[in-house]
């Protein structure tokens, strides 16, 4: 045991045992949760075309997944243009001191607070309106990637900067000029990716009551219309299958891991 | 541009371009703003007045009851009846993870799943070569399906079929995680130098010997550094999961919010952060310490 991933193992396993203890065994099922999970596993061999008034689901499905897309790429929009700046404020290329601290520790905050839960704050706060999702996936994703960009910047090669600093340029020049193209690869795959997750917590907001898939997929299983939500999980997985399949073809064009 | 020096003009037409990248930034960024600008999907709902009357309603809900004591009012936050079912689920739920995405990832790796991993040519007959490149197919499939699903779905439909409790909540999160760690320890598993692997399976170990006596000691350290950044996300996601009624972080925010104790709900967003922040300390300094 002196290999410190022996013990982070069995660390792992030790702490997994001990939370199960604390949660205690799920409370009802049996027979009768297997039936419903039988139903429902088989429903996703044929997912419903239609409705039960004949009207095809389809449209739906795809009205579902472009309003999943529109919140999140507006999400997205709104996001770069926070953690952009914020990425500067929070690299210690750029300055030091009190203000970096307190930017850095606003963009710790702003990460820290799921989508979801900022989805209840803000619609307690604003109500039900496309802004309120908007915020709610942008403000965490801007969080994050600021704080993602500020450390390609901090690791991205110095010697650039040294060099444009020589020649007379001030910190935020010779980070712009010198540092900024060595991270942009990097700073690129990275907001692709966040992308991805952006679809998924869009597809997510439709259980509050926004037009994304989520909304669907909630609708129809309140109503125990299995094989409709299937046809709105499969839609679901395209969306995601593609969204994945494009983050890594950037990647690969970028050359980035 | 025309007075360039020649041999300027040939390194600059000598550039790497990335056509793809710019063509798919341009349908990115270029539809966000589109959507922003020219849809229903827009931040024009922040400007009407009937939006500052509701935030102006909600901030005067945040202040705590009148006529209770600042220490009452914190005694009115149960914080370990919300944190530790917070961990715990979060905790049990990568461990599940784990297990999924480590039998997964052998499973779903392109070199493991060829009839002859290392040394190509030794198996001639299609229909086994076939079924290796077919079971690793149809794992990468059912991973891709199982992560493209979010933990909140899957927990909404695990409810359904489970009934209330933690379980269906940790089901959840060991799912959709387990799916991305399928994917990520695949990856690792095909990156690694096949010089030794391609030995042991020369003197005649089997491809499962090779991937727990080789494979597994060489891929430890990136697959634990995987293992606790999503760590971070499933202690996020178990605090959300409780809005859908396990007895978690989130349950206490969104029974705050139902009983219109505004004060109380953002109490209960503080504690989830400040979780949120002390695993991801935790998390740091465990990384630091087995030096990922």
């Amino acid at each position: 045991m002196t290999d410190p991933r022996a013990r982070v193992l069995l660390g792992i396993v030790l702490g997994g045992v001990a939370g199960a203890v604390v949660l205690g065994p799920q409370g009802s099922g049996g027979a009768p949760a297997w039936r419903v999970a039988g139903e429902f596993f088989g429903a996703a061999l044929h997912p419903a075309m239609t409705t039960d008034t004949g009207d095809s689901l389809i449209p739906v499905a795809v009205a579902g997944a472009w309003a999943t897309v529109k919140f999140a790429v507006a999400a997205m929009v709104v996001a770069l243009s926070l953690a952009i700046p914020l990425a500067f404020l929070c690299s210690e290329r750029v300055w030091r001191g009190p203000g970096f601290v307190t930017v850095r520790t606003l963009v710790a905050g702003m990460r820290s607070v799921h989508e979801l839960i900022l989805a209840v704050v803000l619609l307690a706060a604003l109500g039900l309106t496309p802004a309120t999702a908007i915020l709610a996936l942008a403000i965490p994703s801007a969080g994050t990637m600021a704080k993602v960009f500020a450390e390609l910047l901090d690791e991205a090669d110095q010697s650039p900067s040294l060099a444009l600093s020589g020649l007379g340029a001030d910190s935020f020049q010779s980070v712009v000029i010198g540092t900024v193209p060595i991270a942009l690869p990097s700073v690129i795959a990275f907001a692709f990716y966040r992308l991805e997750c952006a679809l998924r917590s869009s597809a997510v907001l439709g259980f509050f009551g926004f037009p994304t898939l989520g909304y669907h997929i909630h609708q129809a299983a309140e109503n125990l219309r299995y094989a409709e939500v299937w046809t709105m999980l499969y839609a679901l997985i395209l969306l995601m299958a593609l969204a994945e399949w494009w983050s890594g073809a950037i990647r690969r064009h970028l050359e980035v891991a | 541009m025309s007075n360039r020096n020649p041999a300027i003009a040939a390194l600059h037409a000598e550039r790497p371009t990335r056509p793809f990248v710019q063509a798919s930034m341009l349908i990115a960024l270029g539809g966000g703003f589109g959507v922003l600008l020219f849809s229903d999907v827009s931040l024009s709902g922040l400007t009407t007045a009937r939006r500052w009357g509701n935030l102006q309603r909600f901030l005067d809900e945040l202040s705590p009851p009148s006529g209770q004591s600042l220490g009452a009012w914190l005694a009115g936050v149960s914080v370990w009846e919300a944190v530790l079912p917070t961990v715990a689920m979060a905790v049990v739920a990568m461990l599940i993870a784990a297990v999924l995405g480590v039998s997964s990832s052998l499973l779903a790796s392109r070199r493991l799943m060829q009839s002859d991993p290392w040394v190509h040519g030794l198996q001639t007959d299609r229909r086994v070569q076939f079924m290796w490149a077919g079971l690793g197919g149809l794992t990468r499939a059912l991973l891709v399906c199982i992560r493209a699903i979010p933990t909140y779905i899957w927990a909404y439909i695990l409810l359904l079929l489970l009934g209330l409790g933690a379980w269906p909540a940790v089901l959840a999160i060991a799912l959709h995680n387990g799916g991305i760690l399928g994917r990520l320890g695949s990856e690792l598993v095909d990156d690694l130098p096949p010089n030794v692997a391609g030995a042991a399976w020369g003197v005649g170990a089997s491809r499962w010997t090779v991937a727990a006596l080789v494979l597994a000691p060489q891929a430890l350290g990136r697959a634990l550094l995987y293992f606790f950044v999503r760590m971070e996300t499933a202690i996020r996601e178990a605090t959300v999961l409780g809005m859908l009624g396990f007895v978690s972080l989130g349950w206490f925010v969104a029974d705050a919010r139902v009983r219109m104790r505004m004060d109380l709900m953002m109490l209960y967003v503080g504690l989830a952060v400040l979780t949120v922040i002390v695993i991801d300390a935790v998390s740091i300094v465990v990384r630091r310490r087995i030096r990922l």
